[in-house]
Protein backbone atom coordinates (compact mmCIF):
# COMPACT_ATOMS: atom_id res chain seq x y z
CA UNK A 1 0.00 0.00 0.00
CA UNK A 2 1.67 2.84 -1.29
CA UNK A 3 0.92 7.02 0.07
CA UNK A 4 -0.43 8.67 -3.44
CA UNK A 5 -1.36 11.76 -2.58
CA UNK A 6 -1.30 14.21 0.83
CA UNK A 7 -3.49 17.06 1.93
CA UNK A 8 -2.24 19.07 5.30
CA UNK A 9 -4.31 22.06 6.71
CA UNK A 10 -2.92 23.74 9.89
CA UNK A 11 -0.20 21.27 11.18
CA UNK A 12 2.72 23.33 13.00
CA UNK A 13 4.31 25.56 10.34
CA UNK A 14 2.19 24.38 7.65
CA UNK A 15 -1.33 26.61 6.92
CA UNK A 16 -1.94 24.00 3.66
CA UNK A 17 0.12 21.73 1.61
CA UNK A 18 -1.54 19.52 -0.84
CA UNK A 19 1.02 17.25 -2.79
CA UNK A 20 0.14 13.93 -4.57
CA UNK A 21 2.22 11.36 -7.20
CA UNK A 22 4.29 10.07 -4.73
CA UNK A 23 6.66 7.10 -5.91
CA UNK A 24 8.56 4.73 -3.93
CA UNK A 25 11.26 6.93 -3.11
CA UNK A 26 10.27 10.56 -2.19
CA UNK A 27 12.82 13.17 -1.81
CA UNK A 28 11.73 16.79 0.39
CA UNK A 29 14.07 19.38 -0.67
CA UNK A 30 13.86 23.35 0.41
CA UNK A 31 15.51 25.97 2.27
CA UNK A 32 15.44 26.21 6.14
CA UNK A 33 11.84 26.40 7.44
CA UNK A 34 10.07 25.01 4.21
CA UNK A 35 8.26 22.41 6.61
CA UNK A 36 10.20 19.59 4.89
CA UNK A 37 10.36 17.70 9.05
CA UNK A 38 6.60 18.91 9.62
CA UNK A 39 6.28 17.19 6.52
CA UNK A 40 7.40 13.89 7.46
CA UNK A 41 5.54 14.14 10.60
CA UNK A 42 2.38 13.94 9.40
CA UNK A 43 2.96 11.25 6.64
CA UNK A 44 3.95 9.23 10.07
CA UNK A 45 0.36 10.16 12.20
CA UNK A 46 -1.24 8.95 9.03
CA UNK A 47 0.94 5.69 9.52
CA UNK A 48 -0.40 5.34 13.14
CA UNK A 49 -3.59 7.01 12.85
CA UNK A 50 -5.66 5.28 15.88
CA UNK A 51 -2.23 6.29 18.05
CA UNK A 52 -2.05 10.00 19.61
CA UNK A 53 1.15 8.86 21.51
CA UNK A 54 2.43 9.65 18.20
CA UNK A 55 2.47 13.02 18.68
CA UNK A 56 4.32 13.08 22.09
CA UNK A 57 6.73 11.08 19.94
CA UNK A 58 7.45 14.13 17.32
CA UNK A 59 7.61 16.49 19.49
CA UNK A 60 10.30 15.06 21.48
CA UNK A 61 12.17 14.71 18.45
CA UNK A 62 12.52 18.03 17.90
CA UNK A 63 13.50 17.95 21.74
CA UNK A 64 9.93 19.47 22.33
CA UNK A 65 9.47 18.13 26.04
CA UNK A 66 5.94 17.96 27.31
CA UNK A 67 5.76 19.31 30.61
CA UNK A 68 2.31 21.01 30.99
CA UNK A 69 -0.67 20.64 28.59
CA UNK A 70 -0.23 23.40 26.85
CA UNK A 71 2.32 21.66 25.48
CA UNK A 72 0.01 19.65 23.35
CA UNK A 73 -0.57 23.16 21.40
CA UNK A 74 2.74 22.34 19.53
CA UNK A 75 1.35 20.45 16.93
CA UNK A 76 -1.30 23.23 15.83
CA UNK A 77 -0.44 25.94 13.34
CA UNK A 78 0.40 29.04 15.02
CA UNK A 79 0.29 27.14 18.57
CA UNK A 80 -3.48 27.75 18.36
CA UNK A 81 -5.35 24.57 19.10
CA UNK A 82 -8.79 26.50 17.40
CA UNK A 83 -7.03 25.91 14.31
CA UNK A 84 -8.57 22.89 12.77
CA UNK A 85 -5.69 20.26 12.18
CA UNK A 86 -6.86 17.36 9.46
CA UNK A 87 -4.23 15.62 7.85
CA UNK A 88 -5.33 13.31 4.80
CA UNK A 89 -3.99 10.55 3.05
CA UNK A 90 -4.80 8.57 -0.84
CA UNK A 91 -3.38 5.12 -1.23
CA UNK A 92 -2.91 3.31 -4.42
CA UNK A 93 -5.47 0.60 -3.60
CA UNK A 94 -7.99 3.19 -3.00
CA UNK A 95 -7.68 2.93 0.71
CA UNK A 96 -7.83 7.01 1.84
CA UNK A 97 -7.42 8.13 5.29
CA UNK A 98 -8.56 11.46 7.14
CA UNK A 99 -7.05 12.74 10.73
CA UNK A 100 -8.94 14.95 12.60
CA UNK A 101 -6.92 16.01 15.35
CA UNK A 102 -8.85 18.25 18.23
CA UNK A 103 -8.09 19.47 21.58
CA UNK A 104 -9.47 17.84 24.63
CA UNK A 105 -10.94 20.95 26.42
CA UNK A 106 -11.76 20.53 30.32
CA UNK A 107 -15.08 22.26 30.55
CA UNK A 108 -14.73 22.12 34.89
CA UNK A 109 -10.88 23.45 34.12
CA UNK A 110 -12.86 27.25 34.62
CA UNK A 111 -15.19 27.37 37.28
CA UNK A 112 -12.69 25.56 39.68
CA UNK A 113 -9.22 27.54 38.15
CA UNK A 114 -10.87 31.12 38.84
CA UNK A 115 -12.73 30.35 42.33
CA UNK A 116 -8.98 29.19 43.70
CA UNK A 117 -7.47 32.30 42.28
CA UNK A 118 -10.09 34.23 43.76
CA UNK A 119 -9.58 33.56 46.95
CA UNK A 120 -6.01 34.06 47.08
CA UNK A 121 -5.68 38.06 47.02
CA UNK A 122 -2.23 37.72 46.81
CA UNK A 123 -2.11 35.99 43.02
CA UNK A 124 -2.59 38.32 40.04
CA UNK A 125 -6.37 38.38 38.89
CA UNK A 126 -7.21 37.84 35.53
CA UNK A 127 -9.97 39.64 34.07
CA UNK A 128 -10.00 38.26 30.74
CA UNK A 129 -13.44 35.89 31.30
CA UNK A 130 -12.06 33.40 28.23
CA UNK A 131 -8.54 33.26 29.64
CA UNK A 132 -9.60 29.83 31.22
CA UNK A 133 -12.12 28.54 29.10
CA UNK A 134 -10.04 26.96 25.89
CA UNK A 135 -7.24 25.13 28.82
CA UNK A 136 -5.81 22.54 26.42
CA UNK A 137 -6.01 18.99 28.69
CA UNK A 138 -5.14 16.49 25.67
CA UNK A 139 -5.87 15.57 22.47
CA UNK A 140 -8.65 13.72 20.55
CA UNK A 141 -7.60 11.73 17.13
CA UNK A 142 -10.76 11.50 14.79
CA UNK A 143 -10.36 9.61 12.35
CA UNK A 144 -11.61 8.43 8.76
CA UNK A 145 -10.92 5.28 7.38
CA UNK A 146 -12.55 4.72 3.47
CA UNK A 147 -11.34 1.25 1.77
CA UNK A 148 -11.15 0.75 -2.02
CA UNK A 149 -15.31 0.40 -2.01
CA UNK A 150 -15.53 3.64 -0.57
CA UNK A 151 -16.95 1.59 2.64
CA UNK A 152 -16.12 4.37 5.15
CA UNK A 153 -15.63 3.36 8.89
CA UNK A 154 -15.15 6.31 12.01
CA UNK A 155 -12.53 5.78 15.12
CA UNK A 156 -11.51 7.76 17.81
CA UNK A 157 -8.53 7.49 20.09
CA UNK A 158 -7.60 10.31 22.74
CA UNK A 159 -4.90 11.02 24.82
CA UNK A 160 -5.62 13.30 28.32
CA UNK A 161 -3.81 14.60 30.90
CA UNK A 162 -5.66 15.66 34.01
CA UNK A 163 -4.81 15.60 38.20
CA UNK A 164 -1.23 14.19 36.67
CA UNK A 165 -2.76 11.11 35.38
CA UNK A 166 -2.30 11.01 31.85
CA UNK A 167 -4.90 8.52 30.61
CA UNK A 168 -4.55 6.52 26.97
CA UNK A 169 -7.77 5.51 25.11
CA UNK A 170 -6.90 3.47 21.67
CA UNK A 171 -9.61 3.35 19.46
CA UNK A 172 -11.48 -0.24 19.92
CA UNK A 173 -12.13 -2.65 16.80
CA UNK A 174 -9.59 -1.06 14.77
CA UNK A 175 -6.35 -3.01 13.80
CA UNK A 176 -3.48 -1.19 11.99
CA UNK A 177 -2.28 -2.72 8.80
CA UNK A 178 0.27 0.06 7.94
CA UNK A 179 3.83 0.13 9.97
CA UNK A 180 5.89 3.14 9.87
CA UNK A 181 9.28 4.40 11.29
CA UNK A 182 10.96 7.57 11.61
CA UNK A 183 14.44 8.16 11.59
CA UNK A 184 15.16 11.22 12.98
CA UNK A 185 18.04 13.82 12.71
CA UNK A 186 18.62 13.89 16.10
CA UNK A 187 18.38 10.98 18.00
CA UNK A 188 20.19 7.98 17.43
CA UNK A 189 17.87 5.53 18.21
CA UNK A 190 18.77 1.77 18.95
CA UNK A 191 19.53 -0.57 16.79
CA UNK A 192 20.31 -3.86 18.33
CA UNK A 193 16.63 -4.73 19.01
CA UNK A 194 15.93 -4.30 14.75
CA UNK A 195 19.33 -6.29 14.33
CA UNK A 196 18.00 -9.22 16.57
CA UNK A 197 15.13 -9.74 14.65
CA UNK A 198 17.07 -9.62 11.81
CA UNK A 199 19.56 -12.30 13.01
CA UNK A 200 16.78 -14.30 14.02
CA UNK A 201 15.41 -14.34 10.90
CA UNK A 202 18.97 -15.65 9.70
CA UNK A 203 19.33 -12.38 6.81
CA UNK A 204 22.07 -10.67 8.72
CA UNK A 205 23.67 -11.52 5.39
CA UNK A 206 22.05 -8.58 3.65
CA UNK A 207 23.76 -6.09 6.10
CA UNK A 208 27.21 -7.32 6.05
CA UNK A 209 27.15 -7.14 2.42
CA UNK A 210 26.41 -3.58 2.53
CA UNK A 211 28.57 -2.97 5.02
CA UNK A 212 31.51 -4.33 2.78
CA UNK A 213 31.00 -1.34 0.78
CA UNK A 214 32.50 0.67 3.65
CA UNK A 215 34.44 -1.44 4.44
CA UNK A 216 35.69 -4.15 2.74
CA UNK A 217 37.22 -6.01 5.76
CA UNK A 218 34.07 -6.71 7.45
CA UNK A 219 32.67 -10.12 7.44
CA UNK A 220 29.72 -10.69 9.88
CA UNK A 221 27.43 -8.97 12.40
CA UNK A 222 26.69 -10.11 15.75
CA UNK A 223 24.95 -9.09 18.69
CA UNK A 224 26.24 -9.64 22.25
CA UNK A 225 24.05 -10.71 24.97
CA UNK A 226 23.90 -6.67 26.69
CA UNK A 227 22.76 -5.67 23.33
CA UNK A 228 26.34 -4.34 21.83
CA UNK A 229 26.67 -5.19 18.23
CA UNK A 230 30.14 -6.25 17.01
CA UNK A 231 31.47 -6.50 13.92
CA UNK A 232 33.95 -9.20 12.40
CA UNK A 233 36.52 -7.78 10.89
CA UNK A 234 39.21 -10.58 10.27
CA UNK A 235 41.49 -10.13 13.73
CA UNK A 236 41.21 -12.63 16.81
CA UNK A 237 38.33 -10.54 18.55
CA UNK A 238 35.00 -8.93 17.46
CA UNK A 239 34.92 -5.30 17.42
CA UNK A 240 32.09 -3.56 18.77
CA UNK A 241 30.46 -1.60 16.23
CA UNK A 242 31.09 1.92 18.10
CA UNK A 243 34.72 1.84 17.09
CA UNK A 244 34.07 1.71 13.31
CA UNK A 245 32.13 5.40 13.94
CA UNK A 246 28.91 7.25 13.65
CA UNK A 247 28.72 6.90 9.54
CA UNK A 248 28.60 2.67 10.11
CA UNK A 249 25.92 3.05 12.72
CA UNK A 250 23.87 5.44 10.91
CA UNK A 251 24.01 3.80 7.65
CA UNK A 252 23.00 -0.22 9.58
CA UNK A 253 20.13 2.12 10.99
CA UNK A 254 18.70 2.85 8.01
CA UNK A 255 19.13 -0.41 6.02
CA UNK A 256 17.73 -2.25 9.64
CA UNK A 257 14.67 0.40 10.04
CA UNK A 258 13.95 -0.23 6.35
CA UNK A 259 14.17 -3.89 6.81
CA UNK A 260 11.96 -3.90 9.77
CA UNK A 261 9.59 -1.70 8.36
CA UNK A 262 8.40 -4.49 5.18
CA UNK A 263 5.38 -3.27 3.55
CA UNK A 264 5.37 -0.30 5.38
CA UNK A 265 6.64 3.68 5.04
CA UNK A 266 9.99 4.91 6.71
CA UNK A 267 10.40 8.22 6.80
CA UNK A 268 14.16 9.48 7.27
CA UNK A 269 14.69 13.14 8.22
CA UNK A 270 18.16 15.01 6.91
CA UNK A 271 19.19 11.70 5.45
CA UNK A 272 22.93 13.01 5.13
CA UNK A 273 23.31 13.70 8.73
CA UNK A 274 26.43 12.06 9.99
CA UNK A 275 27.57 9.96 6.80
CA UNK A 276 30.84 11.07 5.27
CA UNK A 277 30.65 12.10 1.57
CA UNK A 278 32.18 8.92 0.16
CA UNK A 279 29.51 6.82 2.08
CA UNK A 280 26.16 8.64 0.25
CA UNK A 281 27.00 6.50 -2.93
CA UNK A 282 26.57 3.16 -0.83
CA UNK A 283 23.71 4.62 1.32
CA UNK A 284 21.78 5.06 -1.89
CA UNK A 285 22.59 1.53 -3.58
CA UNK A 286 21.52 0.11 -0.64
CA UNK A 287 18.29 2.42 0.46
CA UNK A 288 17.30 1.81 -2.84
CA UNK A 289 17.68 -1.69 -3.55
CA UNK A 290 16.44 -2.80 -0.36
CA UNK A 291 12.90 -0.91 -0.15
CA UNK A 292 12.48 -2.50 -3.02
CA UNK A 293 13.27 -5.64 -1.77
CA UNK A 294 11.30 -5.09 1.11
CA UNK A 295 8.40 -2.99 -0.36
CA UNK A 296 8.76 -0.17 1.93
CA UNK A 297 8.17 3.50 0.64
CA UNK A 298 10.44 5.96 1.55
CA UNK A 299 10.05 9.61 2.31
CA UNK A 300 13.55 11.39 2.73
CA UNK A 301 14.28 15.02 3.64
CA UNK A 302 17.51 16.57 2.84
CA UNK A 303 19.24 19.75 2.32
CA UNK A 304 22.24 18.65 0.82
CA UNK A 305 23.64 19.07 -2.68
CA UNK A 306 25.99 16.33 -2.55
CA UNK A 307 23.16 13.72 -1.01
CA UNK A 308 21.29 14.57 -4.40
CA UNK A 309 24.58 14.34 -6.60
CA UNK A 310 24.89 10.94 -5.35
CA UNK A 311 21.46 9.88 -5.77
CA UNK A 312 21.75 11.16 -9.35
CA UNK A 313 25.27 9.39 -9.91
CA UNK A 314 23.63 5.74 -8.16
CA UNK A 315 20.54 5.96 -10.54
CA UNK A 316 23.19 6.63 -13.52
CA UNK A 317 24.73 3.30 -12.78
CA UNK A 318 23.95 0.18 -15.66
CA UNK A 319 22.46 -1.91 -12.74
CA UNK A 320 20.65 0.99 -11.27
CA UNK A 321 18.28 2.30 -14.41
CA UNK A 322 15.36 0.27 -13.31
CA UNK A 323 14.92 2.17 -10.40
CA UNK A 324 14.72 5.43 -11.83
CA UNK A 325 11.14 5.52 -12.06
CA UNK A 326 11.17 5.25 -8.22
CA UNK A 327 12.47 8.13 -7.46
CA UNK A 328 10.28 11.71 -7.25
CA UNK A 329 11.72 15.07 -5.65
CA UNK A 330 9.51 17.62 -4.37
CA UNK A 331 11.11 21.25 -4.04
CA UNK A 332 9.47 22.64 -0.97
CA UNK A 333 8.55 26.54 -1.53
CA UNK A 334 6.77 28.50 1.97
CA UNK A 335 4.27 30.99 0.09
CA UNK A 336 2.43 33.97 1.48
CA UNK A 337 0.30 32.99 4.68
CA UNK A 338 2.40 29.90 5.24
CA UNK A 339 1.16 28.15 2.40
CA UNK A 340 3.47 25.24 1.37
CA UNK A 341 3.81 24.40 -2.80
CA UNK A 342 5.37 21.53 -3.82
CA UNK A 343 7.32 21.36 -6.93
CA UNK A 344 8.01 18.23 -8.39
CA UNK A 345 11.07 16.07 -10.25
CA UNK A 346 10.84 12.89 -11.28
CA UNK A 347 13.74 11.52 -12.44
CA UNK A 348 14.64 12.97 -15.58
CA UNK A 349 14.06 16.62 -14.87
CA UNK A 350 15.96 15.95 -11.73
CA UNK A 351 18.93 14.92 -13.27
CA UNK A 352 18.79 17.77 -16.20
CA UNK A 353 18.37 20.27 -13.52
CA UNK A 354 21.09 18.91 -11.40
CA UNK A 355 23.50 18.62 -14.39
CA UNK A 356 22.38 22.08 -15.61
CA UNK A 357 23.42 23.76 -11.98
CA UNK A 358 19.80 24.44 -11.28
CA UNK A 359 18.75 25.04 -7.78
CA UNK A 360 16.06 22.75 -6.89
CA UNK A 361 16.43 22.64 -3.74
CA UNK B 1 11.35 45.24 -10.45
CA UNK B 2 9.23 42.17 -9.69
CA UNK B 3 9.85 40.12 -6.37
CA UNK B 4 11.27 37.53 -8.45
CA UNK B 5 12.97 37.84 -11.90
CA UNK B 6 14.02 34.82 -13.80
CA UNK B 7 16.32 34.79 -16.65
CA UNK B 8 16.34 31.79 -18.66
CA UNK B 9 19.37 31.57 -21.46
CA UNK B 10 20.99 28.91 -23.32
CA UNK B 11 24.39 28.46 -22.31
CA UNK B 12 27.31 29.42 -19.33
CA UNK B 13 28.41 32.23 -22.05
CA UNK B 14 24.78 33.93 -22.67
CA UNK B 15 24.49 33.69 -18.97
CA UNK B 16 28.14 35.45 -18.68
CA UNK B 17 27.35 38.25 -20.75
CA UNK B 18 23.52 38.65 -19.41
CA UNK B 19 24.89 39.31 -16.08
CA UNK B 20 27.68 41.39 -17.65
CA UNK B 21 25.26 43.73 -19.28
CA UNK B 22 22.50 44.06 -16.64
CA UNK B 23 25.63 45.02 -14.17
CA UNK B 24 26.89 47.73 -17.00
CA UNK B 25 23.09 48.85 -17.13
CA UNK B 26 21.63 48.54 -13.54
CA UNK B 27 24.93 48.58 -11.55
CA UNK B 28 26.81 45.25 -9.55
CA UNK B 29 24.32 45.24 -6.61
CA UNK B 30 21.55 44.69 -8.94
CA UNK B 31 23.33 42.21 -11.07
CA UNK B 32 24.52 40.21 -8.41
CA UNK B 33 21.15 40.00 -6.79
CA UNK B 34 19.85 38.72 -10.40
CA UNK B 35 22.66 36.32 -10.89
CA UNK B 36 21.56 33.27 -8.89
CA UNK B 37 18.50 33.32 -11.36
CA UNK B 38 20.11 33.61 -14.25
CA UNK B 39 19.36 29.66 -15.74
CA UNK B 40 21.18 28.15 -17.85
CA UNK B 41 18.84 25.71 -19.70
CA UNK B 42 20.71 24.06 -22.53
CA UNK B 43 18.43 25.23 -24.94
CA UNK B 44 14.91 25.83 -25.90
CA UNK B 45 14.00 22.34 -26.55
CA UNK B 46 14.37 21.47 -22.79
CA UNK B 47 12.21 24.12 -21.32
CA UNK B 48 10.00 21.09 -20.98
CA UNK B 49 12.48 19.57 -18.38
CA UNK B 50 12.46 22.56 -15.84
CA UNK B 51 9.31 23.77 -16.12
CA UNK B 52 9.09 23.86 -12.51
CA UNK B 53 11.27 26.75 -12.61
CA UNK B 54 8.79 28.88 -14.53
CA UNK B 55 6.13 27.67 -12.38
CA UNK B 56 7.55 28.45 -9.20
CA UNK B 57 8.21 32.01 -10.13
CA UNK B 58 4.63 32.57 -11.58
CA UNK B 59 3.49 31.73 -8.06
CA UNK B 60 5.73 34.05 -6.92
CA UNK B 61 4.05 36.50 -8.35
CA UNK B 62 7.07 37.32 -10.63
CA UNK B 63 8.57 37.46 -13.51
CA UNK B 64 10.30 35.19 -16.36
CA UNK B 65 12.35 36.21 -19.46
CA UNK B 66 13.40 33.69 -21.92
CA UNK B 67 16.72 35.22 -23.82
CA UNK B 68 17.65 32.24 -26.76
CA UNK B 69 18.91 32.47 -29.58
CA UNK B 70 16.30 32.83 -33.11
CA UNK B 71 19.11 30.50 -35.26
CA UNK B 72 18.79 30.56 -38.56
CA UNK B 73 16.64 28.89 -41.44
CA UNK B 74 19.86 27.12 -42.28
CA UNK B 75 19.78 25.43 -38.69
CA UNK B 76 16.15 24.73 -38.40
CA UNK B 77 15.63 28.08 -36.86
CA UNK B 78 14.75 31.71 -37.89
CA UNK B 79 13.03 34.15 -35.83
CA UNK B 80 9.39 33.80 -36.63
CA UNK B 81 10.03 29.95 -36.19
CA UNK B 82 11.93 30.17 -32.99
CA UNK B 83 9.24 33.07 -31.99
CA UNK B 84 6.05 30.46 -32.43
CA UNK B 85 8.10 27.46 -31.41
CA UNK B 86 8.26 29.24 -28.17
CA UNK B 87 4.92 30.45 -28.09
CA UNK B 88 3.36 27.13 -28.68
CA UNK B 89 5.32 25.59 -25.61
CA UNK B 90 4.03 28.36 -23.33
CA UNK B 91 0.43 27.51 -24.17
CA UNK B 92 1.38 23.61 -23.93
CA UNK B 93 2.93 23.94 -20.65
CA UNK B 94 0.68 26.48 -18.89
CA UNK B 95 3.52 28.78 -18.36
CA UNK B 96 3.84 32.39 -18.47
CA UNK B 97 7.36 34.66 -20.17
CA UNK B 98 8.64 37.73 -21.60
CA UNK B 99 10.52 36.65 -25.02
CA UNK B 100 13.83 38.11 -25.80
CA UNK B 101 15.70 36.39 -29.58
CA UNK B 102 19.74 37.19 -29.68
CA UNK B 103 20.47 39.20 -32.00
CA UNK B 104 17.84 41.70 -31.66
CA UNK B 105 14.48 40.47 -31.41
CA UNK B 106 13.64 40.86 -34.71
CA UNK B 107 16.67 38.97 -37.17
CA UNK B 108 17.53 35.24 -37.75
CA UNK B 109 20.99 34.87 -35.70
CA UNK B 110 22.38 33.99 -32.38
CA UNK B 111 24.71 34.84 -29.41
CA UNK B 112 27.51 35.00 -31.69
CA UNK B 113 25.89 37.12 -34.38
CA UNK B 114 25.14 39.94 -31.39
CA UNK B 115 28.97 39.57 -30.26
CA UNK B 116 30.26 40.61 -33.62
CA UNK B 117 28.40 43.17 -33.66
CA UNK B 118 29.67 44.67 -30.39
CA UNK B 119 33.16 44.63 -30.62
CA UNK B 120 35.32 47.25 -29.19
CA UNK B 121 35.79 48.63 -33.38
CA UNK B 122 39.52 49.54 -32.76
CA UNK B 123 39.94 45.83 -33.06
CA UNK B 124 37.53 45.22 -36.10
CA UNK B 125 40.55 44.49 -38.02
CA UNK B 126 41.02 41.20 -36.35
CA UNK B 127 37.56 39.97 -38.19
CA UNK B 128 38.62 41.60 -41.13
CA UNK B 129 41.63 38.95 -41.03
CA UNK B 130 39.62 36.22 -40.21
CA UNK B 131 37.51 36.32 -42.58
CA UNK B 132 40.77 36.31 -44.82
CA UNK B 133 41.26 33.18 -43.10
CA UNK B 134 37.59 31.87 -43.87
CA UNK B 135 38.02 32.80 -47.58
CA UNK B 136 41.68 31.14 -47.64
CA UNK B 137 40.13 27.65 -46.60
CA UNK B 138 36.82 27.95 -48.76
CA UNK B 139 39.24 28.08 -51.95
CA UNK B 140 40.40 24.59 -50.94
CA UNK B 141 37.58 22.39 -53.23
CA UNK B 142 37.64 18.76 -53.52
CA UNK B 143 37.17 17.01 -57.04
CA UNK B 144 33.36 17.46 -56.28
CA UNK B 145 33.69 21.12 -55.65
CA UNK B 146 33.14 20.35 -52.13
CA UNK B 147 35.10 22.16 -49.15
CA UNK B 148 38.02 20.06 -47.91
CA UNK B 149 38.51 22.00 -44.78
CA UNK B 150 35.44 22.73 -42.14
CA UNK B 151 34.98 26.35 -42.25
CA UNK B 152 35.46 27.72 -38.45
CA UNK B 153 32.29 28.00 -37.31
CA UNK B 154 31.15 31.72 -35.81
CA UNK B 155 32.18 30.53 -32.03
CA UNK B 156 35.75 29.92 -33.80
CA UNK B 157 34.98 33.49 -34.58
CA UNK B 158 34.39 34.90 -31.50
CA UNK B 159 37.17 33.23 -29.81
CA UNK B 160 39.82 33.77 -31.84
CA UNK B 161 38.58 37.82 -31.26
CA UNK B 162 39.37 37.48 -28.16
CA UNK B 163 42.45 35.53 -28.32
CA UNK B 164 43.62 37.70 -29.95
CA UNK B 165 44.63 40.15 -27.40
CA UNK B 166 47.27 39.41 -23.94
CA UNK B 167 46.05 37.97 -21.00
CA UNK B 168 46.86 37.33 -17.51
CA UNK B 169 46.25 33.37 -16.57
CA UNK B 170 43.61 34.73 -14.39
CA UNK B 171 42.04 36.05 -16.99
CA UNK B 172 42.21 33.18 -19.48
CA UNK B 173 40.30 31.45 -16.30
CA UNK B 174 38.00 33.84 -16.95
CA UNK B 175 37.61 32.93 -20.87
CA UNK B 176 37.97 29.47 -20.46
CA UNK B 177 34.68 29.22 -17.87
CA UNK B 178 32.80 31.30 -21.02
CA UNK B 179 33.44 34.86 -19.32
CA UNK B 180 34.39 36.95 -22.64
CA UNK B 181 35.65 39.98 -20.48
CA UNK B 182 32.55 41.82 -21.32
CA UNK B 183 32.66 44.49 -19.22
CA UNK B 184 36.16 45.59 -20.39
CA UNK B 185 35.55 48.25 -22.72
CA UNK B 186 38.73 47.80 -24.71
CA UNK B 187 37.23 44.73 -26.11
CA UNK B 188 33.19 45.42 -26.36
CA UNK B 189 30.88 47.73 -26.20
CA UNK B 190 28.23 47.85 -24.42
CA UNK B 191 26.94 51.04 -25.16
CA UNK B 192 27.10 50.40 -28.65
CA UNK B 193 23.04 50.92 -30.72
CA UNK B 194 23.11 47.47 -31.77
CA UNK B 195 22.36 46.51 -28.01
CA UNK B 196 19.27 49.00 -27.78
CA UNK B 197 16.56 46.71 -27.86
CA UNK B 198 17.81 44.07 -25.71
CA UNK B 199 18.57 47.48 -23.20
CA UNK B 200 14.79 48.29 -23.61
CA UNK B 201 13.95 45.02 -23.13
CA UNK B 202 15.73 44.04 -19.87
CA UNK B 203 15.05 47.87 -18.33
CA UNK B 204 10.92 46.36 -19.11
CA UNK B 205 11.38 44.37 -16.55
CA UNK B 206 14.31 45.32 -14.02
Amino acid sequence: MYLNKLTINKFRGINSLEIDDFQRINLFVGKNNSCKTSLLETIFLLAGVSNPQLLISIDNLRRLRHIKNEDFNYIFYNLNHENQLIITGEFNNGHSRNLHITPSINQNFNEKNTEVFNKDENKEMDFDTNSFTNKITGIVFNFEIKDQHKHKQNFKSSIISQNNITRIDIAKNYIETLKGSFISSNVNSSISNKLERLIISKKQKILVEILKNIDSSINDISLGISGMIYIDIGIEKLVPINILGDGIQKLLNLILTIIDTPNGIVLIDEIENGLYYSALKVLWKSVIEVSEEYNVQLFITTHNFETLKYLKEVLEMEEMLKYRDYIRSFTLRKMQDNIIKPYKYNFESFEYSLEQGIEIR
Amino acid sequence: MSSMLKIFVEGKGDESFIYAYIKHLFGKDKADFIKPNIIKTGGWTKIDLIVQQFIETIDSNGKNLIIFDSDSVSNNGGFTKRKNELEQKKEFLSIDFELFLFPNNKDDGDYEFLLENIINQNHSVIFQCFNNYETCLKAHKDDEGKNIYNLPIRKSKIFAYIDAFNFSRKQKEEIKKGNLLFDDSAYWDLNCQYLIDLKKFLEKYI
